[in-house]
């Protein structure tokens, strides 16, 4: 396996950033040449957005679940960002999230990972929590970008969060309601617009994934971004479990998540 | 410049290894001055590669922190790759990690596979300080088609006459000079001049080669022997001295001094 933490400076957040990425590689049980190294694999390395949650990091998947040992069976290239409580946003007075997971951060992975693929076809994101909400917007802001996202207890329906979280530490710490004063309606932040809007272009739309747990406080919010989803008639697949909005859900079904975009056997 | 730190499995060390890259990329600076999509990075440029071997009881992380080779090598315009190589003297033991195939064949091929950078053969370079400038010099002539150039600062080119242990020195070698006594090194595949001999006697290419040491070093007797053996063998090559000792506040500016040399032919 190959691990990297790679820092370079983003224009859209104004400082430099680190961000993880890993990557399959040779293997103990690889065969050993003993005058030359052969090229490794010719065939280039799938792309998987990876999202962290609110009050986390770039290093949260790989210390808190087994994601590294998934990915090392598989042909695909991990990269996760870092994008503090911003909900991907580009916050009113502070750094630009949204630019930079959206156009900067594969516009910096791209030429510094050769390996990687620069096709729609082998382009995917996904996330936990206020990750989900990132990486659906991502699949239904950019369609043409990815082949397929998914969210794992996504906080899907952001107007009904920024409404139930009121006053408490959720409100105060996350940014999600930064860019919107006290307005009702909150524009391109709300997946359940982009939802309308990206079934009304009628473009090809990448594959959309949900997961949630029974007891996670989350699923009133998946629920609104389901029934929304069949309203605009754009399929989706859908799975709920017993679980919380914890760690031991996220661990156990990011294998899931990462079968059915086919980038582990 | 981006630094990209890196954790991965070797296969010629049988194990996991580190190292820190530097690539360049646009900066700052470069934001400031509406610059960016400009940039050869984003215009998927292969970088010139300088493999930089730090010196004994270092790691890879010691020439990023000892010297400002992000600036230099930004300023050059070239990506430094700087791995591990413990006490190993660059070389493939009898007993231990074999860093020698790990530095001359797997790295390089490895590191142009990962990212940007030109591999073996192209603009892909060496250098190195004290152990690391014995390693990256020996290494040169004995891979001259991976390494085109070699930097060497300071190295203790001659291993027959390296200080035994029990003269008060660490006895950090003997582990990868074979355990016995340096002199029976003399005339084998760990002695320099052997290697060099051999290249010299031969067809294969040369790297160009420079040499630096401080006047106040105490291999700077190792550093003249080693340029009236390379003129008699008919090696080429750019000797620089300046007063300094054996440390960091002579090989610092060295390396800005080299780095000039190593890029005075590019466009």
């Amino acid at each position: 396996m190959f691990f990297a933490t790679y820092k370079f400076f983003s224009a859209a957040l104004g400082r430099e950033v680190n961000t993880r990425v890993i990557l399959p590689s040779r293997e103990a049980k690889d065969p050993f040449e003993k005058e030359s190294f052969r090229p490794y694999q010719e065939e280039p390395l799938k792309v998987l957005y990876l999202l962290h949650g609110g009050f986390g990091c770039e290093e949260d998947w790989l210390y808190m679940t087994r994601l590294a040992s998934l990915v090392r069976k598989g042909r695909a290239m991990i990269v996760m960002p870092f994008a503090e409580n911003s909900y991907y946003q580009d916050l009113p007075y502070g750094p630009g999230y949204w630019t930079f997971i959206s156009e900067e951060l594969p516009e910096m992975i791209l030429p510094m990972f050769p390996q990687a693929s620069r096709r729609r076809e082998d382009t995917f994101a996904a996330g936990l929590s206020m990750g989900g909400y990132g990486a659906l917007r991502l699949g239904l802001a950019k369609p043409e970008r990815f082949a397929a996202v998914a969210s794992l207890s996504g906080v899907l329906d952001l107007k009904a969060r920024i409404a139930d979280s009121k006053g408490s530490l959720a409100s105060r710490g996350l940014r999600f309601s930064d860019n919107f004063f006290d307005e009702d309606e909150i524009g391109d932040s709300d997946l359940l617009v982009l939802m309308k809007k990206a079934a009304e272009q009628k473009e090809k739309l990448p594959r959309f994934y949900f997961s949630v747990g029974t007891e996670d406080f989350v699923y009133p919010y998946n629920q609104n971004a389901k029934k929304q989803m069949d309203a605009c008639e754009i399929p989706y697949h859908y799975e709920e479990h017993p679980g919380a909005h914890e760690w031991s859900y996220w661990n156990l079904y990011i294998e899931s998540v990462l079968k059915w975009m086919k980038l582990i056997p | 410049m981006a630094i990209v730190e890196c954790s991965f499995y070797s296969q010629a060390l049988l194990g996991m290894t580190k190292m820190n890259v530097f690539l360049p990329t646009p900066d700052a600076d470069c934001a400031q001055k509406g610059e960016t999509k400009e940039h050869p990075f984003l215009r998927g440029e292969r970088f010139p590669v300088l493999y930089l071997l730090h010196g004994m009881c270092e790691d890879y992380s010691t020439v990023l922190r000892k010297t400002r080779i992000e600036s230099y090598a930004k300023k050059a315009g070239i990506a430094v790759v700087m791995p591990d190589g413990e006490n190993s003297f660059y070389l493939n033991p009898k007993f231990g990690r074999k860093y020698e195939t790990f530095i001359a064949q797997e790295l390089p091929l490895f590191v142009k596979e990962t990212l940007p950078v030109q591999g073996p053969g192209e603009r892909c370079f060496i250098g190195g300080f004290s152990m690391g400038a014995y390693g990256a010099l020996r290494l040169a002539l004995k891979y001259p088609e991976t390494f085109s150039k070699v930097m060497a600062f300071s190295g203790p080119y001659d291993v027959t006459e390296l200080r035994a242990p029990e003269e008060g020195y660490f006895p950090m070698h003997p582990e990868a000079l074979g355990g016995g006594d340096v002199q029976e090194l003399a005339g084998t595949d760990a002695d320099l001049y052997c290697v060099a001999s051999a290249l010299a006697g031969g067809d294969r290419p040369r790297p160009e080669i420079f040499l630096s040491c401080g006047t106040e070093d105490e291999y700077y007797e190792t550093f003249v022997k080693t340029q009236a053996v390379f003129s008699d063998l008919g090696l080429a090559y750019t000797a620089q001295e300046a007063a300094g000792g054996h440390g960091w506040d002579y090989w610092d500016p060295a390396l800005l001094s080299a780095l000039g040399w190593l890029t005075e032919d590019e466009a």
